[in-house]
């Protein structure tokens, strides 16, 4: 691996240097194939070569042939447009290095210039009670009134409810997904997605390859991984309803962690069986009965 | 800041560039979000700072450290990114829309070579100009055909042939990539003269329409 960096940066001049997307990606996709790669592993080689990227740890022969499974599936998977973000390169955005283990790339689909407006997270439980699929619909309503952009996970439940609340009240969302840009779950958000794609903005940096070739249970691990990303793309975090071994609580800790506001809604207080909102409030967490009240907090 | 590695055109983002084709060499920093203006994030701010008109600096001066403030900016992001290596490479900028003489008429991307490198060392040479002003939007293009725009573009062929080019070829420096049209004009009056040296364009940014698609059959197919 370091033979390879050396190598491309003794003499590398910015011809070199640059990233070419197509090979990019396949380095990406090539790195998790490898057997042990997590988010962890890569950030620690990209921390310990700092400014490098995919293709500085690849083959181009590899790169070139991951790249080509990959643009394969994504054709496959009907999609016509789509992007990619890399770590030191054209409009990453650098509020994901708060992330402890900040992505090396990304695909998305969509208008990226959306990440450049106020954005913040609405997330909870896939099983919510309908007064949660309300208080998220009504707080996405909320900061879209106030211009603000909501980013959910396209979950279902609270999730979903957050998106559509969005688009509903005619404002923006974006989609922080736990699948590759070629996968929807739940299937029955495959709609809710395309239509995120084409009008709003979806985000993946989950690789398409390494998540085609693994058993469904490890690809669970790529949800909370994504809810890191999903904090650190946002100035604020807002809980609807969790249980004691959600998800959520994953975006929560990795929010307070980057320095973003974490903020939890007073129904979920008044459950006696959770024991997390005390334990985050703790750490940081501010307890909040409404959207004015999180609106407050935030800077004007 | 801009960031420190460029970004090539490819397969996956020429289909936004429609005069591009697979042989082009385009490099960019960033994207400009085409429709978003200042809302559209700090390229987006960098470029429309970067071209405020002179006429506009004429209107109201205040404006003017912006402009200034962007074209140091770039210089230094071109300097960071080139680094030594800038001295292998001739650079030309792409000529300004209005001709000399015109109250807008900027020669910004000269100037920003010109603050980029050291100009004993680093080969900037200014060959291109157009004869006649031309509408220039960067969001919308102008409206004239390459025949039409090729026919206002005048090369000095002395500047071209005092030196010769340095080893890696010529680098068109220019500030949005649009269609593509003015490079790919540019680049044809260059290589008219000087044959098979390699020409690649520079851009600060690429613009980014709302929809475009992925040309997988370059890649997948071989096409």
């Amino acid at each position: 691996m370091t033979d390879l960096v050396a190598q491309a940066t003794a003499t590398a001049d910015f011809e070199q240097r640059a990233v070419l997307p197509a090979r990019e990606l396949g380095a990406y996709e090539a790195l998790w194939a490898q057997q042990g790669t997590t988010f962890k592993t890569l950030a620690d080689v990209f921390r310990e070569h700092p400014g490098s990227i995919p293709s500085d740890f690849v083959s181009e022969s590899e790169a070139k042939q991951y790249s080509r499974i990959a643009l394969g599936a994504i054709r496959e998977a009907g999609i016509k447009h789509f992007g990619i973000r890399v770590d030191g390169a054209s409009e990453y955005p650098l509020k994901l290095h708060d992330a402890q283990h900040p992505v090396a790339l990304l695909y998305f689909q969509g208008n990226w210039d959306i990440t450049s407006s106020r954005c913040v997270a609405i997330v909870g439980t896939r099983e919510p009670s309908p007064e949660g699929v309300r208080r998220a619909a009504k707080l996405a309503r909320g900061f879209v009134k106030s211009s603000f952009t909501i980013v959910s996970g396209l979950a279902q439940g609270i999730d979903t409810a957050a998106h559509e609340g969005a688009i509903e009240a005619g404002g923006m969302t974006v989609a922080v997904l736990g699948t590759p840009i070629t996968a929807a779950y739940p299937a029955q958000n495959r709609e809710l997605q395309d239509r995120i794609a084409d009008d709003f903005l979806v985000i993946s940096q989950v690789p398409i390859v390494r998540y085609s070739r693994q058993k469904a249970h490890l690809n669970r691990l790529f949800f909370p991984e994504r809810n890191v990303t999903m904090a650190a793309l946002t100035e604020a975090t807002i809980i609807v309803e969790a249980g004691n071994t959600s998800g959520t609580l994953v975006q929560a800790r990795h929010a307070l962690q980057q320095g973003r506001k974490l903020f939890i809604l007073d129904s979920c207080f008044r459950s006696p069986d959770l024991t997390w909102p005390a334990k985050l409030v703790e750490k940081g967490a501010i307890r909040v009965s409404d959207f004015d009240e999180i609106r407050d907090r935030l800077a004007p | 800041m801009l960031p420190r590695r460029l970004t090539w055109i490819d397969a996956t983002n020429r289909d936004a560039h429609s005069y591009l084709v697979e042989d082009d060499r385009c490099l960019f920093f960033g994207e400009y979000f085409a429709h978003q203006g200042y809302e559209g994030g700090y390229t987006n701010n960098l470029i429309l700072n970067f071209k405020i008109k002179p006429s506009a600096l004429q209107k109201n001066p205040a404006r003017r450290k912006y402009k200034t403030g962007a074209i140091r900016e770039v210089a230094e992001c071109l300097r960071n990114v080139a680094g030594a290596n800038a001295a292998k490479y001739t650079w030309v900028p792409v000529p300004p829309s209005k001709a000399a003489g015109d109250p807008d008429y900027d020669d910004r991307l000269e100037r920003t070579l010109r603050a980029a490198f050291d100009v004993s060392v680093v080969d900037i040479r200014n060959v291109l100009r157009q004869t006649e002003s031309t509408e220039a939007d960067h969001l919308a293009g102008d409206r004239l055909t390459p025949e039409q725009l090729s026919a206002i573009l005048d090369v000095d062929t002395a500047a071209l042939a005092a030196a010769p080019i340095r080893e890696r070829g010529v680098i068109l420096f220019d500030d949005v990539l649009t269609t593509g049209k003015h490079f790919k004009c540019c680049k044809d009056q260059l290589t008219d003269r000087l044959g098979n040296v390699p020409v690649t364009g520079l851009f600060i940014a690429r613009r980014v329409p709302p929809d475009v698609s992925i040309e997988f059959d370059v890649i997948l197919d071989g096409k």
